[in-house]
């Protein structure tokens, strides 16, 4: 997947907008970033095939660190 | 081998509008589309999950021989005592026979396969030839009332299930399974042995969703338990169909533990079952445990959704990390 895509996925799964989801954006200034937002995020990951270990998404501080966490599957 | 079945749910109801008054950054609107809930019912603070059971099992046995009732299994995470065994207070509260046996097991999301599969079981081995199989729970006695991420998906209620020495509506090609390096994902700490009730201040905690917990109280880790189903899940299902030697195509009915129904339908899209052959049945009542697979197929069978002759695959899986599934042959209504 393209990373505009991912971000723009991503921005429609948290209620955010793209100008919110970006890279370098603190997580936790996301109002969607909650435990609703990160099954949110887990779908989204699983459906590029990227499924996280065990307690790496709770330590996803930024936008960045997601993207980093989905590794080869993100189009940079 | 399922008989009958039936389903009690308690009078009192927790709407989304209530839960959105507690918590105004979740509106009820958001809470339905994220959890496919609009309401749950919770028992009173006088009600157990055992009161359940009974009142699901008095509707089942209505007209029955309760004589006949030779085992009586219940499978509940919150049982009256600690001990004695909540199934040997339904035995007599339900008039069964002395002669009846009667145990609990404790499971949660997976708890109505395993009763399946034991009381076929106990049932094959020529113990009983009748078997009342009582799934019931009331984790929301154990939830803290600031924990929106629980609060906003678990319900409470009760359900009752014939089995019998029958070749009608027939279970096999069982796959049971256990990871309890996962104990801790769904998980009431303080309670039982190990850390008994005051052994440890009882500090709230608020994680970084702003869910508030304390010791005493039913903790999930909604992210990592959703992460152990889309690995367990898509396997289990392989497994089953597998060990059938079925394939997807040949299922007419799939019927997963309800556990919330953005979680349902991100699976059912990820294994490709086309829509109308997947129950969805928790808008009215939530994620009730071990309970949500008999309501749904009680539910499939009202609606016309479950129709004979059928082949049904059931799949429950959560808390232990604990999970199974089987195939159902309904052939009769």
């Amino acid at each position: 997947m393209k990373l505009d895509q991912f971000l723009q996925n991503l921005a429609d799964l948290l209620g955010a907008s793209t100008a919110e989801v970006r890279l370098g954006a603190p997580l936790e200034s996301l109002a969607g970033w909650d435990s609703m937002g990160q099954l949110s995020t887990l779908s989204l990951l699983d459906e590029i095939g990227v499924r996280p270990p065990k307690g790496s998404l709770q330590q996803c501080k930024s936008v960045s660190d997601l993207v980093a966490l989905a590794g080869a599957k993100i189009e940079q | 081998m399922i008989a009958r079945i039936a389903t009690h749910f308690p009078a009192q109801v927790l709407d989304n509008d209530a839960l959105a008054r507690l918590y105004p950054e979740w509106p009820a609107d958001k809470i339905f589309e994220k959890t496919g809930i609009r309401a749950r019912h919770v028992v009173g603070p006088e009600e157990t999950a055992s009161d359940l059971a009974y009142h699901a099992a008095e509707k089942l046995l209505a007209g029955e021989d309760r004589a006949s009732v030779g085992f009586l299994l219940l499978c509940t995470q919150t049982p009256d005592y600690l001990l004695p065994t909540s199934a040997c207070l339904l035995q007599d509260r339900l008039k069964l026979s002395t002669r009846t046996g009667a145990l609990d097991f404790n499971l949660g999301c997976s708890g109505f396969i395993y009763g399946l599969a034991l009381g076929q079981s106990l049932i094959q081995s020529g113990l009983s030839d009748n078997l009342l199989l009582l799934t019931a729970d009331s984790y929301t006695k154990f939830i803290h009332p600031m924990d929106k991420s629980a609060r906003t998906i678990f319900g409470d209620a009760g359900a009752a299930t014939l089995l019998k020495a029958s070749s009608k509506n027939r279970l096999h090609s069982f796959v049971l399974g256990t990871d309890g390096s996962g104990y801790d994902r769904i998980m009431i700490k303080v309670g039982g042995a190990r850390f008994r009730p005051g052994s440890e201040p009882e500090t709230e905690t608020t994680d970084a969703s702003g869910n508030v917990r304390s010791p005493s109280c039913l903790a999930m880790d909604g992210p990592e338990v959703f992460n152990f189903t889309l690995q367990c899940v898509p396997a289990l299902v392989a497994d089953v169909l597998a060990k059938a030697s079925l394939t997807l195509d040949q299922i007419d009915l799939v019927v997963f533990h309800q556990a919330n129904a953005f979680m349902l339908e991100h699976l059912r899209r990820k294994l490709r079952i086309p829509k109308e052959k997947f129950v969805l049945c928790l808008e009215n009542c939530g994620n009730t445990v071990s309970v949500t697979i008999p309501i749904a197929l009680e539910s499939a069978l009202r609606l016309g959704q479950l129709k004979a002759p059928a082949k049904v695959l059931l799949a429950g899986f959560g808390v232990g990390l604990s999970w199974g599934g089987c195939i159902l042959e309904w052939n009769e209504q």
